[in-house]
């Protein structure tokens, strides 16, 4: 794990979140809580070593690699 | 309603334009003439009919379930469970594209700025496109209105500039092969024209909501004659070198050389480049962050641009570990699934519809 990473990634993460906060505030519940997660799910992701894991991607090229290989 | 901005028709076609004709301008005729060779021409024209489909499609299915986008629709259409289950894989569809195409901006614009991260590439492209979406739907209406010209009059220029230097006699034999290369070369194309479907999410804003097939279908014949132009002018200059060049446009760019004076002009592709990429990137990234509010019954889409944002930069990455994966997905897997998504499922939709249309008309006229 880098921790240069890490930091830099909760640095913008509490960015945005100070950013939003604002106008954030007066929103229903339910808008709040979906903010929050998606930027858990974001900040979550950014701290595996992405580019090396398989991904959506490689699940897409499992799935649609047939298809394409009989277009071929 | 999540969204209030108004569009005209015009400006959804200004939209789609770039969004189809972005990544076609620049990889097209190399991958287009890698299958086709010289019948490279013909290519875009078979792959047009998948963008005549998308927006017929996309307008049935509209002219049903007026107002709503594609992610409403389906909700009608399949009922809560499955329609909801659909609408997920739709905007993690958008996002993993959206991602896809943000990988390719990026991997393209580290050729010229080749000590920047792609990272810092990417995710200053997605702020510039979260500003415009934040906006909502006009902005990111009157910034492809704005960016149009300089989007098309520089490439026509281009052509201009080439002009003295092509050899037509590059395209002989027509069809020397028959139809099957000119078939072969339409694959990747379709993917970029089933992009079409992305109209589903402009079209509730419209305020001329007749004019939108119209123009939907005006835009995708214009990419195709574009398309078409783009690679003839290719071909006519480079030959049968077209389908070994990375990105032929940037070298035909660089021939150019008029009077010592206009020179370099690899550098106008570029700005091309960005300019189409903001738009492309910035009309996906609104029909997620849409797409997204719209599937989680959000009171308003704004508090989730810049999350969506960072999910985009995040996906750009994921399972791409360098430009060989890159260019290999976007050749026949990224089509496919353009193809499937964007024009399968919502024929596959419209069929269901017209027999659910029926049935309920049933049950009224019987309860009646």
């Amino acid at each position: 794990m880098k921790w240069g990473l890490l930091l830099g990634m909760s640095t913008l993460v509490g960015l945005m979140i100070m950013y939003e906060w604002p106008k954030l505030k007066s929103l229903p519940k339910k808008d709040k809580l979906s903010f929050f997660v998606l930027v858990f799910i974001g900040w979550f992701l950014s701290l595996f070593d992405l580019p090396n894991l398989p991904g959506p991607t490689s699940m897409i090229e499992s799935l649609f690699k047939p298809f394409s290989k009989m277009l071929e | 309603m999540l969204e209030t901005g108004k569009i005209s028709a015009l400006q959804l076609g200004m939209i789609i334009y770039p969004v189809m004709m972005s990544t076609a301008m620049l990889a097209g005729p190399n991958v287009m003439a890698k299958a086709a060779m010289n019948d490279l021409w013909i290519s875009p024209i078979w792959a047009s009919l998948i963008g005549f489909l998308c927006v017929y499609t996309t307008h049935q299915l509209y002219a049903k379930y007026p107002q709503k986008t594609f992610i409403e629709q389906s909700e009608e259409i399949l009922g809560k469970l499955f329609g909801k289950l659909l609408g997920f894989f739709y905007v993690c569809f958008f996002l993993q594209l959206n991602g896809f195409i943000v990988r390719e901006y990026a991997d393209f614009i580290s050729i010229f700025l080749i000590k920047t991260p792609l990272s810092l590439i990417s995710g200053v492209l997605v702020l510039v496109c979260a500003m415009a979406v934040m906006g909502g739907v006009e902005v990111v209406a009157r910034s492809a209105q704005f960016f149009f010209p300089l989007f098309v009059i520089p490439l026509l220029v281009m052509i201009g500039l080439i002009f003295p230097d092509l050899e037509p006699r590059n395209i002989f034999p027509i069809l020397g092969n028959g139809l099957i290369p000119s078939l072969k070369g339409a694959i990747t194309p379709q993917g970029w024209f089933s992009e079409v479907f992305l109209i589903s999410f402009l079209m509730p804003f419209l305020t001329d909501e007749k004019k939108g097939k119209r123009y939907g279908m005006i835009t995708v014949g214009l990419v195709m004659i574009s398309m078409i132009m783009v690679n003839l002018v290719t071909y006519f200059l480079m030959g049968e070198a077209t389908g070994r060049i990375l990105f032929p446009v940037m070298d035909t760019a660089r021939y150019v050389s008029v009077a010592d004076f206009f020179e370099n002009l690899e550098s106008g592709v570029m700005a091309i480049w960005v300019i189409g990429a903001f738009v492309k990137v910035s009309m996906f990234y609104y029909a997620t962050v849409l797409g997204a509010a719209q599937w989680l019954n959000l009171t308003t889409y704004r508090p989730i641009v810049l999350p969506i944002g960072l999910l985009t930069v995040i996906f750009s990455f994921w399972g791409l570990p360098n430009l060989a994966v890159v260019g290999d997905l976007h050749l026949l897997v990224i089509p496919v699934l353009l193809v499937s998504f964007c024009c399968l499922i919502p024929v596959i939709l419209l069929v269901i519809s017209a027999f659910k249309k029926s049935n309920t008309a049933y049950k009224g006229a019987g309860s009646g």
